[in-house]
């Protein structure tokens, strides 16, 4: 008699719509974080094969900028926090900047104030059917924005140069 | 009897599977939205000396910032340290001149860039110089608050020495 008491109100007999709707909400959960992305790459699916060099350009931007990076620092990607390799050189170059004449052309000249700043890089990565991935989830192909971090630095870049050398 | 039941409701193998799955859940969402930040192995404690730079103000404004008063982030309440120096310019901009095709400082007048040097105790781990939870570097958008002035402004220098 019980036991047709308890199982009165459930769900084939055996859930009760509290529990189930727990269990379909933190299965909703589970699969936006899927499909969120880098799930399986952050939990390591596959170990670093490719060693990444590539350049992120930041422009414009002032003198500060170039004085706030140091070769061996690490570089990060201020998105995920995560390490993305680090610095092996950097240079910078007036910043060209557009001016229309009173012609209407238009022409490049060099700003004073302003630089074009390359920061290169060398990380551990691997190839995906997307490109190189730094760290395993950051997509790194020319023209790619990211947002690049240092011990002093947070700048926003795109990257420039991509190459990829298989690890020995 | 009627105990034994009580007890295998209060606390049923499925309730518990739940409980489970949702601390794991949980556990994943916080280890993903909230990044790869890790632990840092060594946290080396660091007198941070950062300057703010707050662009295109009024004389007004730029006369209220004062040193010697503390300042925090203006999102986050986060304590920042305190103003130990304030310098200011003329706001500019660049243009192209459109006879000669030269780019120039073009100076706003009666607009100014204020610049505050503040210093607070922090800390060098992982690679990052914090105080408190807050990352400083130069190019960070920051928003200050202090008695004297306040305003959205970018870091436009940091440096650190031992404590």
């Amino acid at each position: 008699m019980s036991n047709r008491t308890e199982r009165r109100g459930k769900l084939f007999g055996l859930f009760n719509i509290l529990d189930l709707t727990v269990v379909i909400f933190i299965a909703a959960l589970a699969v936006v974080l899927v499909m969120r992305g880098s799930l399986r790459d952050r939990l390591g699916g596959a170990s670093p094969d490719v060693e990444i060099h590539f350049s992120v350009r930041l422009e414009p931007v002032r003198i500060m900028t170039y004085m706030a990076l140091e070769k061996d620092q690490p570089l990060f990607d201020e998105e995920t926090g995560m390490q993305i390799g680090v610095i092996t050189k950097f240079t910078a170059t007036p910043y060209m900047r557009e001016v229309t004449l009173s012609n209407g052309s238009i022409l490049l000249s060099p700003d004073p104030e302003y630089y074009t700043v390359i920061v290169h890089g060398v990380g551990s990565g691997r190839n995906s059917e997307y490109g190189p991935m730094l760290g395993g989830s950051r997509l790194c192909s020319p023209g790619g924005l990211i947002k690049l971090g240092s011990t002093r630095l947070s700048s926003n870049g795109s990257f420039d140069t991509v190459e990829v050398r298989t690890l020995k | 009897m009627n105990r034994a039941e009580e007890r295998r409701r209060r606390f049923n193998i499925f309730d518990l599977f739940v409980l489970a799955l949702l601390a794991a859940v949980g556990f994943l969402a916080f280890t993903l939205i909230g990044g790869n930040r890790g632990l840092a192995s060594s946290d080396t404690r660091v007198l941070v000396t950062y300057q703010v730079e707050i662009e295109n103000v009024s004389a007004r404004v730029r006369d209220a910032a004062v040193s010697g008063v503390s300042v925090r982030d203006g999102v986050r309440k986060t304590h920042l340290g305190s103003i130990v120096g304030v310098r200011y310019y003329n706001f500019y901009r660049m243009k192209g001149n459109a006879e000669t095709g030269e780019v120039v400082k073009g100076i706003v007048d009666d607009r100014y860039n204020v610049v505050i040097t503040c210093e607070a105790e922090g800390s060098l781990a992982g690679g990052r110089i914090t105080v408190g939870d807050y990352v400083l570097a130069v190019g960070l958008p920051m928003s200050v608050q202090s008695s004297g002035i306040s305003g959205s402004g970018y870091c436009i220098s940091v440096e650190t020495r031992p404590l």
